[in-house]
């Protein structure tokens, strides 16, 4: 199970955002003040940290670069509007992302989850293949000056085919790889994503084009301009 | 009350008064100054002709008498005492023995220009025996003194009684002609006045018919362009309230109803989460509305903003784009944008506010595996910033009213309950603070897109 720390001394956001987390599966540890944190995590494996930057004593950009520097744990900082510098001094102080404060609950999970699966994944952050570029770290797909943010299953699901050019990739593998084992949906969610993965493609590039390998999945041609 | 009439009445007299006071004391002096020499020795001439005369005469008497009877005062003394008037009296008879003695003697007697000089005494009408000239002549061996004045009140009687009546006639006319100007005056100021209260008791139903070209012809015509604005206001301030009160209601309606259905003990799951669901949406409907209202009144209070600052528009639209990316998952919505850095002069958290709105009517509007387009083109001295989605569009009768203030698309067409109706009029007044502009193209079920053109300074 995916454990998270959330630190916080506002008890409220604590325990919203505790609730939030635990009904999205995760298991969830609370501290309201960066000694308490690094008390409670002694001996736990923390999957990922969520850190208020303005708390008395040991601030956030301090507590950040402990977690980092001595558990190597990923860290998103919560900031309030109009601190622009605290994104400077969050990202030098080792934090991965940032949500500004007051947000939406979903807003802080998709952050959670994004930031959860770059480190899950091993591959390489960057894949280019022609004019196309995959960043699995925004999650962007760049076309020359052009930026794309698809929706993340899309994304998977081209990032995947991108990292194996003209390979073939059979639907059930897709759907395991992208959407777990325990998913429940059939061959129709692949195809219905690849639809829209070409549809958003067509209009930005032809330098690469997922070809449908008839009765047993997709591939994804390279042609040179 | 002290009227503008008795005030002007008053001040009129007061002038009249006073200008008159001034105009003796400055002519009387100048008489001092100036026309009492002139006056002696035009006197002593002919003084000394009537003395010539006299010592002609066979009947020195009854030539005297003569002489005064044409308009002279006239007093004649010897050597030997005999004194004697002919004309007109003197009003004092006084004149010391020195001088009788020293015209006596043979020496002239200057008593007009040397008669006192008195700020409230005209030396001119003063009808005094020291007031004269004095010549002396001989007359049958005997030595003679003649003072002489002009006769002024059989001389000029009439001219005082003409005069008089002239300066009567001309004070009362002074005051009608005053009473009638200021009458003039006073009537405009009162249909102000009168218009004030009505003003004050809300009624901005008022015209003021004055037509003059002066100051409050002026006056008038302001006041009338001021009461058709504060009309105009009131009538969007109360229909602003009708609205607001309206728009609070109705999620408070339902929020009670949906609350009271809770109470059930007989709700399926189902029926309980869908209940849930309304109450959640209309207290966010709730939140947006008074979040809004709050950014309006922000705006309206500034009016003119000053606070310009360099904003990098392209950071703001990534940040947004970040914020909002869990809600384009979601809805599974793709954006593609291709920005280079452009910077305008504006307000930042206006500027943001714009975006944000513009962003997530984008994605609110937006069918599901939508996508949204972000381009931004940089001009000699404006920026084009064109949002593109592919959502339900606008019918052509609502791009028009779209801007307005608590206006919104039906609900049946949208689907959503979400709106508030402020979010593209708060859009529209920032943008017109910036001095910009923005535009609308749409087509029915295809999509929407709007331009925003800012200037760069």
């Amino acid at each position: 199970m995916t454990s998270i720390l959330i630190v916080d001394d506002d008890i409220n956001i604590l325990n919203l955002v505790d609730i939030y987390l635990t009904r999205a599966g995760y298991r969830v540890f609370k501290a309201s003040d960066g000694m308490e944190a690094l008390e409670s995590i002694e001996g736990i494996h923390i999957n990922l940290a969520v850190v208020d930057v303005m708390m008395p004593e040991m601030d956030g950009f301090q507590l950040t670069q402990q977690l980092r520097e001595d558990f190597d744990i990923p860290v998103i900082l919560l900031t309030a509007k109009g601190e622009m510098d605290d994104k400077e001094k969050g990202f030098r102080s080792g934090s991965d992302d940032y949500v500004v404060k007051p947000f939406e609950p979903k807003e802080l999970l998709f952050r959670i989850q994004a930031v959860l699966r770059r480190y899950d994944k091993q591959s390489d952050m960057v894949n280019k293949v022609g004019e196309v570029t995959i960043n699995r770290k925004s999650y962007e797909v760049q076309v020359g000056n052009q930026i794309l943010l698809m929706p993340l299953k899309e994304f998977e699901l081209l990032s995947l085919l991108i990292s194996r050019p003209n390979q073939v990739f059979t639907r059930n593998y897709l759907i395991e790889n992208i959407w777990g084992l325990d998913f429940e949906g059939d061959d129709r969610t692949v195809d219905v994503h690849i639809k829209r993965i070409r549809e958003r493609l067509t209009k930005l590039t032809d330098v690469i084009a997922i070809v449908t390998v008839r009765g047993v999945g997709y591939r994804l041609e390279v042609r040179q301009p | 009350m002290r009227t503008l009439y008795s005030k002007f009445v008053i001040t009129t007299i007061l002038i009249m008064l006073f200008s008159t006071i001034v105009g003796f004391m400055v002519s009387n002096t100048y008489y001092h100054q100036t026309v009492k020499q002139e006056n002696d020795r035009k006197n002593m001439e002919i003084a000394k002709g009537m003395a010539e005369f006299a010592v002609t005469q066979d009947n020195l008497d009854s030539y005297l008498k003569h002489t005064a009877a044409s308009g002279y005062q006239l007093y004649v003394i010897n050597s030997s005492g005999q004194e004697k008037f002919y004309g007109g009296s003197f009003r004092d008879k006084t004149l010391a023995s020195e001088v009788k003695e020293k015209v006596l003697n043979s020496d002239v007697y200057h008593g007009m220009e040397n008669f006192p000089k008195e700020t409230f005494v005209t030396g001119f009408f003063a009808n005094e025996l020291t007031n004269t000239v004095g010549v002396p002549f001989t007359y049958q061996g005997e030595s003679y003194a003649l003072f002489m004045r002009p006769n002024i009140e059989l001389l000029f009687s009439e001219v005082h009684f003409v005069l008089g009546w002239m300066i009567i006639v001309m004070v009362i006319l002074s005051i009608i002609a005053v009473l009638i100007g200021s009458r003039m005056l006073v009537n405009p100021i009162r249909k102000l006045s009168s218009a004030t209260n009505k003003v004050v008791e809300e009624d901005f139903d008022v015209h003021l018919d004055i037509n003059r070209k002066d100051e409050i012809g002026q006056l008038a015509g302001s006041f009338n362009e001021m009461i058709a604005r504060l009309g105009e206001l009131d009538k969007m301030r109360k229909s602003f309230i009708s609205n607001v009160s309206h728009d609070i209601q109705s999620p408070l309606l339902n929020i009670q109803g949906y609350t009271r259905l809770l109470e059930s003990n007989t709700l399926t799951k189902e029926e309980k989460d869908a209940y849930i669901q309304v109450i959640h949406d209309e207290t966010n409907r709730m939140s947006m509305l008074t979040k809004q209202l709050l950014v309006l009144t922000t705006l309206d209070q500034k009016g003119n903003f000053r606070n310009k600052e360099m904003v990098d528009v392209t950071a703001q639209l990534k940040e947004i784009i970040q914020k909002y990316r869990w809600l384009l998952d979601e809805k599974e919505i793709a954006v593609s944008y291709s920005l280079d850095e452009v910077i305008v002069s504006g307000d930042p958290d206006m500027l943001y506010t714009v975006w944000e709105n513009l962003l997530t009517n984008a994605i609110k509007y937006n069918r599901p595996d939508g996508s949204i387009e972000l381009t931004i083109i940089e001009r000699q001295s404006e920026v084009e910033i064109a949002l593109q989605d592919t959502g339900i569009g606008l019918a052509p009768a609502e791009q028009g009213q779209i801007f307005e203030r608590f206006y919104r698309a039906d609900d049946a067409r949208t689907h959503t309950t979400e709106g508030t109706g402020l979010g593209l009029s708060i859009v529209k007044q920032i943008i017109d603070m910036h001095g910009g502009r923005i535009n609308v193209r749409s087509v029915l079920d295809e999509g929407t897109a709007f331009n925003v053109i800012l200037p760069k300074m």
